[in-house]
């Protein structure tokens, strides 16, 4: 039987879980690599989903549970004055990765051009290939500013179909600001994209950043997806709870994806989502605070070294600059972590260009990151620094 | 028609577009409630409590829970089924949301589309959409596009030897799909390219809790993982313990 060559995306993917599992089969390793936070879902959404269990109606729809719906779509009411009805404006998925999945599915014919910001999550490109489409990478603004930019975007624009809008940023942490949104939002509905906007790191920005999704802009909402998860902010990677708020006529489609796919999501995981929308207000602030303060330890431990990095306004990851050490992403990441038991993931796993950053997360507690900084530092010491002409 | 319809209609691809037609032409695939039974043993719910409140909230090694996967592994060798060629029978197991999702990654991680998957009763195939998503479709007569074999478990012993010799003789997968049946001897398998797939929703109280399987030989369960992962990463914690839990309680 013929299989397959794995693309570059599946390659860049697996390029994360190899270094995943060779840093497993070390002892004491920091791990600054991978976007699972160490925090646990805080108790009280596990207690409130085992009495849900318990007392609720046991059946699902593909859908999704019609509370949890609900509570989507005042969230986003309240908190991005965005107006989707829960019945027809809002599907649960299996994690946002899922959502993303189906979402391309949906959107994208063979031969389509899908526009994304370059570096990028590598499933992306995954998706677009399973839907037969072809990704189109946009440079960022500048060699440490990794918003979009929007002269590059028109550049690109002419003929793609949909536009993957990621704010704040995986793998950079670059947090859009709102005028710059508002003009992303004015290309896109000139050239007539469909904007997939992914926010799964929207509630998690610092020092008080004023967020605002593409949704919101004038002319955005019918031309808008809007994804996101419960993973990033409430710890709970592991119940695997996802949203897609969208048109009906989108949401609609999906579904029935969905359906054909996947079928409906656990019921216990969906308790434990409505859970953290209606019980874990407390939960959320403490998350948010926990890596306020740990996202401050690494980017002074960056600075006494002398290390770059692209501005990180929201989420857990910061997009740092190793060029100086004059060694190629997934070499030094290699070499850092079996010399220094410090586990990073190289730029290459996130596009092919690269090569002179590596992802730093900050999922690990703070002497933990203080050590891991102590580590790198000791690392590139004994690396000679190349210096440019 | 209103301005979200104007907006979005025509952008929506060309098989959801067909899928949603096909869909309002058909009653019997309209969206459905799934009733399942969720009566979980006061005990079984204690214990998954404790288990997330140690701190499995997280995700899980991607291809599933290991002690899941070795159990699943193990129960359907003793049905007669396929023998692990891993020497843990845990990574001849990936663990899936629905056999549907299991289907969805082997046809993605085979590359099948494009072509015919062979079958004995098309009509009671109930994946269809999703394999039209790929651009293949069912047929009952060997033909020069076949891409692969698929056996619904139910089919007499005189069509699963028919089926399975044409996916020997014309060197393609052989997919067999057990749905929810977690007892029934199993029929024959070929150990280089028989794809089991089910669920584990005829176990009491796990319905709900979405678990799915795909079990293979260990060099095409490589080729399967990456689009597990791609597509949802792993199979949630809470419900990958709960079948752990009701699988030991079963003694299965």
């Amino acid at each position: 039987m013929k299989t397959p060559v794995p693309s570059a995306g599946e390659r860049a993917t697996q390029a994360r879980y190899q270094l995943m599992q060779l840093a497993a089969e070390m002892e004491d390793v920091v791990r600054l690599g991978a976007g699972d936070p160490d925090l646990h879902t805080p108790g009280e959404i596990v207690k409130e989903a085992v009495r849900l269990m318990g007392r609720g109606k046991g059946q699902i729809t593909e859908q999704g549970l019609d509370k949890l719906r609900e509570a989507i779509s005042e969230q986003l009411a309240d908190e991005r004055e965005l107006d989707y009805a829960a019945e027809t404006n809002v599907l649960i998925t299996n994690g946002a990765q899922e959502a993303l999945f189906l979402s391309m599915l949906a959107l994208v014919d063979p031969g389509d051009r899908v526009l994304v910001q370059d570096p990028r999550y590598s499933s992306y490109d995954q998706a677009v290939e399973a839907a037969g489409g072809k990704i189109v990478a946009i440079p960022p603004r500048g060699r440490h500013d990794f918003c979009l930019d929007p002269d590059e975007l028109v550049a690109r624009a002419g003929s793609a179909r949909v536009l993957v809008f990621v704010n704040p940023n995986n793998p950079t942490a670059a947090l859009h600001p709102p005028d710059l949104v508002r003009s992303i939002a004015r290309i896109a509905d000139q050239h007539d994209l469909v904007v997939l906007s992914d926010e799964v790191y929207d509630k998690l920005t610092f020092d008080s950043a004023e967020v605002l999704s593409i949704a919101q802009c004038e002319r955005m909402r019918e031309r808008t997806v809007v994804l996101s998860s419960f993973s990033k902010t409430y710890a709970m990677t592991g119940f695997r709870v996802g949203y897609l708020a969208g048109p009906a006529h989108f949401i609609q489609a999906v579904t029935r994806l969905k359906q054909a796919i996947s079928g409906p999501c656990p019921l216990f995981s969906q308790y434990a989502a409505l859970a953290a929308l209606t019980e874990s207000g407390q939960g959320r602030g403490r998350i948010l605070e926990t890596f306020a303060g740990r996202r401050r330890i690494m980017l002074q431990g960056l600075d006494s070294l002398g290390i770059p990095y692209g501005a990180p306004g929201g989420g857990f990851f910061i997009w740092a600059d190793i060029s100086k050490f004059g060694r190629p992403a997934h070499d030094f990441c290699l070499e850092l972590l079996r010399e220094a038991r410090v586990l990073m993931f190289p730029g290459t796993a996130f596009g092919e260009h690269w090569k002179d950053f590596v992802r730093i997360s900050i999922l690990e507690p703070e002497e933990r990151l203080e050590e891991g900084i102590k580590r790198l530092g000791r690392f590139t010491a004994g690396s000679s620094e190349v210096t440019s002409e | 028609m209103s301005e979200q319809k104007m907006m979005l209609a025509g952008r929506i691809s060309k098989f959801s577009e067909l899928l949603q037609r096909e869909n309002q032409n058909r009653k019997d695939l309209s969206l459905s409630t799934t009733p399942g039974d969720k009566d979980l043993s006061l005990s079984t719910l204690t214990a998954l409590e404790k288990a997330l409140l140690a701190g499995e909230t997280h995700y899980t090694v991607r291809p599933g829970i290991p002690e899941l996967r070795r159990r699943i592994a193990v129960a359907i060798q003793a049905r007669g089924g396929m023998i692990p060629d891993a020497k843990d029978p845990a990574d001849n197991v990936l663990i899936t949301t629905s056999e549907s999702e299991a289907l969805f990654v082997i046809l993605l991680g085979l590359g099948l589309e494009s072509g015919e998957i062979l079958t004995q009763t098309p009509s009671s195939c109930r994946h269809q959409a999703l394999l039209g998503l790929r651009g293949l479709r069912l047929e009952t007569e060997w033909g020069s596009a076949a891409r692969a074999i698929y056996r619904p478990i139910h089919l007499s012993e005189t069509d699963h030897a028919r089926l399975l010799r044409c996916a020997l003789e014309s060197d393609l997968p052989d997919i067999l799909d057990l749905s929810a049946d977690w007892s029934s001897e199993l029929p024959r398998c070929d150990l280089r390219r028989t794809l089991i797939i089910g669920n584990l929703n005829g176990i009491k109280g796990l319905s709900l809790f979405r678990v799915g399987y795909l079990m293979a030989p260990r060099a095409l369960i490589a080729r399967c993982r990456p689009w597990k992962q791609a597509f949802s990463i792993c199979t949630a914690a809470p419900s990958q313990r709960v079948a752990v839990l009701r699988l030991t309680e079963e003694g299965s």
